[in-house]
Formats: C-alpha cells, sequence, structure tokens
C-alpha cells in the first residue's frame, strides 16, 4: 500500500504527458530535455523551463507593447522578439507555442496589424495554457521525488 | 601537464591530446543569445563530458577567444536571421584563431546554410540541436588537427625510436607550395605546438601591425621564396612560429585570390563586419533588455503587467566568465542546490500572481483565465500545498534516471540510455 502513492503518481504523469503530446503541446525534444537531466543535474528540467517562462514573459510583454504604439510600430524588431521566442520553445519542446508565433511572424512580416494582434491573443492564450500544463507537470514531479525521500528496501521500482 | 621539448622519446601531453581521453574534456566555447537555448546546449555539452564556457554575448565571446590565457577547442555560436554575430565570430576565427567552428541556427534557409559554409563554419546545425549531433563535433576537432600533422599514433612512435626528428611527411598538406621546399629539414617540435590550442603558448594575434611587417617580408620575397621559413626569417619576430606564418599566409593567399577573382558576395558580405553594424547590434542587444537571470530565485515570476514601459528596457545579459563557469565544472558531483529537489512552496504570497509551482492546487487545471490576453494571472494563490503531499510521504521511490517513465516506455528509454552510456 506504501507504494502504491508512487505509482499512481507516475502513471498521473505518463499520462498528463502523453495528453500533452497528443494535443501537440510538447514534442519530443521535452523528453530530449528530460533525458538530460540526471544525478548531476537533478533540476534541469525545471531551471530550463523557469529561465523559458521568465524570457516568453518578458518576451509577450515587449510584443504587446510594440503592438499597442499605434505610431510606428516596429515589425523587426517585432520579428526579432518572435524569433528568440520561436527558438526557446523549440528549445524546450513547446511545439504550439512556436507554431503560433511562426503565424505570427508571417503576419509580421506582412506588416498586418490587426492580423499581428490576432496572434498576439492566440499566443498569450497558448503560453498560458503550457505553462499552467507544466506547472502540473511540476508538481505532480515534486510530490513523487518528495515521497521518494524515505526508502523501503522492498520497493524497487 | 608541460610538454618536454624533442629531446626525449616520452610527450607527456596535455589532457585532451592523451588519445584515450579524447574527446572528453574537449573546451568549448559556446555562443547564444537566447538563454534557454544556451542553457539547453550547456547541458548537453557537459552531458558529452566537455569543458564548455558559455556566454550570451558576442563581445565577450571574441574577447575570450582573443584572450591568451584561454584556449579552446571548437566554438559552437548561434545565429540568427536578424543576428549576424555568428558571422562576426567566423570572421574572427577566420583571421586567425585556427579552430573549428560549428554553427546553430532556428534558421534554415539555403543562403544562410551556404553562407555558413563558406566562411568557415566545420558544419551548421539546425535548432532545436540533438545529442546526436553534438556528440560527433569531436570530429571536426581532430580532424583539423590530422591535418597539420600526420597521424598523431604515428608521431608518437616515431619520437620514441627517434630522439631528434629530421624529417616528417605531412599527410595532407595545408601549404602544398611549400611542401616541396620544406620537406627536408625540420628538427621541428612546433608540429605539435601548431594544433595543441591547449598549450600554454602566447597565443599570436595578427594585429594591423604584424600583418603589414608580414606584407612586407611577403612582397620582398619572389613568388618561389614565398614559403614561411623564408618570411619568418625576414620578420624577424620572436612571437612568431613557423605554423603561426603558415597559416597567415595561407590566408593572405586566400584573400589576394578572392580579390583578384572579385568575387562580389564574399566581399560585399565582408562589410558587414564594419563599426557600424557591431554598434547597430550592440544597441539591438541592450534594447532587447536583458535580465540577469538569477538561479537562486527561480521561482519568482516577474510580476506581470505592473511594470512600466521603462522596465522593458534592461541591462545586457552579460556573464562574466567566472560566474558562467558554474557552467562549465565537470565534476559529476551534485551541485549544491538552493532550490531543494523539485521547487518549493512559495516564496512570495504578497502578489496576487501565482509564484511557484508549489502552489499550483490540482483542481485548477485547465482554467484558462479570462484575461489571458493582458497576462493577468487568475490563479488562485492559496497556501494549502502541504495537503496534497502529506499522504503521499513514506513511499520508495524510484531512481532519478528515469523521469517520468512507464514502465513500456522506460524500456525503450532505457535502451536509449544505455546507447550514451560513455
Amino acid at each position: 500500500m506504501l507504494g502504491f502513492g508512487a505509482d499512481r503518481l507516475r502513471a498521473d504523469m505518463n499520462r498528463l504527458l502523453a495528453l500533452l503530446f497528443h494535443q501537440g503541446i510538447l514534442d519530443e525534444q521535452f523528453l530530449q530535455l528530460q533525458q538530460l537531466q540526471d544525478e548531476s543535474s537533478p533540476n534541469f528540467v525545471s531551471e530550463v523551463v523557469n529561465i523559458y517562462f521568465q524570457e516568453s514573459e518578458r518576451l509577450l510583454k515587449n510584443l504587446r507593447a510594440l503592438l499597442i504604439e499605434r505610431e510606428l510600430t516596429d515589425y523587426k524588431k517585432m520579428g526579432n522578439h518572435l524569433n528568440q521566442l520561436m527558438g526557446s520553445s523549440s528549445s524546450i519542446g513547446a511545439n504550439r507555442v512556436r507554431n503560433v508565433c511562426i503565424a505570427f511572424r508571417a503576419n509580421s512580416e506582412q506588416n498586418n496589424r490587426a492580423g499581428c494582434l490576432g496572434t498576439l491573443e492566440v499566443l498569450e492564450h497558448e503560453y498560458c495554457y503550457l505553462k499552467s500544463k507544466l506547472h502540473e507537470l511540476f508538481q505532480i514531479e515534486q510530490q513523487r521525488v518528495l515521497g521518494a525521500g524515505v526508502r523501503y528496501p522492498m520497493h524497487q521500482n | 601537464m608541460e610538454e618536454k621539448d624533442n629531446g626525449s622519446a616520452k610527450i607527456s601531453t596535455p589532457e585532451n591530446i592523451q588519445h584515450d581521453q579524447f574527446p572528453i574534456g574537449l573546451k568549448v566555447l559556446a555562443i547564444d543569445a537566447n538563454i534557454v537555448c544556451l542553457k539547453y546546449l550547456v547541458q548537453l555539452l557537459q552531458k558529452c563530458q566537455y569543458k564548455v564556457t558559455a556566454t550570451t554575448e558576442t563581445t565577450e565571446a571574441i574577447r575570450l577567444l582573443n584572450d591568451e590565457k584561454e584556449s579552446f577547442d571548437i566554438i559552437i555560436t548561434n545565429v540568427g536571421r536578424n543576428d549576424m554575430d555568428g558571422f562576426k565570430i567566423l570572421e574572427t576565427v577566420r583571421q586567425g584563431i585556427d579552430i573549428p567552428a560549428v554553427m546553430v541556427s532556428a534558421n534554415e534557409q539555403l543562403e544562410m546554410v551556404k553562407r555558413g559554409v563558406m566562411e568557415g563554419a566545420e558544419a551548421y546545425l539546425l535548432k532545436p540541436v540533438s545529442f546526436q549531433e553534438l556528440r560527433n563535433i569531436w570530429q571536426h576537432v581532430l580532424r583539423r588537427r590530422c591535418r597539420k600533422r600526420p597521424n598523431p599514433n604515428v608521431m608518437e612512435q616515431e619520437l620514441e625510436q627517434h630522439k631528434p626528428i629530421i624529417s616528417h611527411e605531412r599527410a595532407t598538406v595545408i601549404d602544398k607550395e611549400d611542401d616541396a621546399i620544406d620537406k627536408n629539414i625540420n628538427i621541428d617540435s612546433n608540429h605539435f605546438d601548431s594544433c595543441s590550442s591547449s598549450k600554454k603558448k602566447p597565443r599570436v594575434s595578427w594585429t594591423k601591425e604584424l600583418h603589414e611587417r608580414f606584407v612586407v617580408a611577403y612582397e620582398q620575397l619572389g613568388e618561389k621564396e614565398r614559403v614561411p621559413n623564408n618570411i619568418l626569417k625576414l620578420m624577424n619576430d620572436p612571437r612568431l612560429s613557423r605554423e603561426n606564418v603558415a597559416s597567415h599566409l595561407q590566408k593572405h593567399r586566400d584573400m589576394l585570390r578572392k580579390k583578384a577573382t572579385g568575387a562580389g558576395k564574399l566581399v560585399g558580405k565582408k562589410n558587414c563586419y564594419d563599426r557600424n553594424s557591431i554598434k547597430a547590434s550592440k544597441i539591438q542587444n541592450s534594447m532587447n533588455q536583458r535580465n540577469n537571470v538569477s538561479t537562486i530565485d527561480q521561482f519568482q515570476f516577474s510580476n506581470l503587467g505592473r511594470s512600466s514601459m521603462e522596465e522593458v528596457q534592461g541591462s545586457k545579459n552579460y556573464y562574466p566568465v567566472p560566474e558562467f563557469k558554474w557552467f562549465a565544472s565537470n565534476n559529476l558531483m551534485s551541485k549544491p542546490c538552493d532550490q531543494y529537489l523539485g521547487f518549493g512552496p512559495s516564496n512570495n504570497m504578497n502578489s496576487k500572481y501565482p509564484q511557484s509551482f508549489g502552489n499550483w492546487p490540482m483542481d485548477n487545471m485547465g482554467e484558462i483565465p479570462e484575461e489571458a490576453g493582458h497576462l493577468g494571472w487568475a490563479f488562485p494563490n492559496n497556501n494549502t500545498n502541504a495537503g496534497q503531499c502529506s499522504q503521499l510521504q513514506l513511499v520508495k521511490g524510484s531512481s532519478h534516471v528515469s523521469l517520468l517513465m512507464d514502465d513500456e516506455l522506460g524500456d525503450i528509454f532505457k535502451q536509449f540510455q544505455s546507447e550514451e552510456a560513455f
């Protein structure tokens, strides 16, 4: 009965991951991240994802600020921000966010302000969703890790 | 480790020339303006057991390259669509620092790739870089070393047999024109120097003045006599070795050839690297607002929506080298974790925005706040994370290695992992 919790948590996590993959929120790159995590860097995934969140929020803020500017929308700067966001999203496997960035970039290259505003909304939405899902994932992981603090010799999971 | 001179039979080579160790400990300089990508890259490289120095700033990278105290075996640099800093690095490498450079980019346009290769990149990898690709970059290092001197194994044998080295064949020759003349006498312990980028020899940087003296010497000599040894004698500079002159001669010849044929593209592109565009990209960088990423307070999200426009302009993301060498540590002991395993309970209760993962109530999944458009996080910040965990404490967990693996998935990945084992 004691080992039951860990199994359940792991199942929860896998189910969530499977769902995220299925929805296209995450792709295989995320698995690569997980594989890079080991004893010498046990928090690698959460570290990278945290940095990603910080950077993304900064970029999203900048994008919105650029678009609100009615006078002279700086599409080039927007493009730079988008490239950054795309690059970091693809590095952690944030598939849907990256795809929205691609659409956004197409709009900005055509200097289509209305289109940009629309895609920005979608981008923010996708980002929020990703963030909440990753939080969920990390919380399950945290519980699992905390639970692993006490070891019983019989349960070799 | 010291290198003995050619008198002795045994050569103790610096760590990354030891053939049983190589490529472990390969010294890599990694450059990417995007901190997330850089962090990922660094992790990959550390997984390969390379010694990594990383920076987001091109200027810092160039400084490191030119710094005599640092030496690298290979450079990996990012190049972006609008960010031509990567090509700047390539140029620096071309001009004197003779190490292989690998480009990484999210941009897969053929033109960019072509340009990268033409400007001297050993390889052009697309983001996100895979572990498999990165594992092989040592080959570029080895290939370059073997070009400069013959098969190192053969070399060592010869040295053990003969005391002075009288002559040596060059397997593939950079300076083909010189070969005929230079083949005879070369008590050349320098050939180890030339490729050992980790040997503590002051790096020669070809300043304008030095280059001018080179050109003077070059022009003094007739066509047939323009060999490194002669130029070296004419220049009479104690800092220079024959190899320095040889590689510089090669580059000079290439440059002259290009001038002669008026290669439009490359010459035109060289103008990118003039002062003005360097300035422009600097401005762009600072306006891109690089936040300093603190490793300790990682769970503090920026207060969204509160900061004014002013905060958008930030300082450059400048990682002075000593700090960043935190990444470069190669030991496998677990790093001191300021944040404990995973992530912890909320640190800052004041903000109405969620501050950590720990406070994430399970029942909140899937709720997208209406004000997502304005980045308003409506997720409540409740402190009751304890309740969720306490029942599940007393469980033996599995090892950290297989994270998030179900049994079936675990088998697949176990195979992958065992393949990776060094």
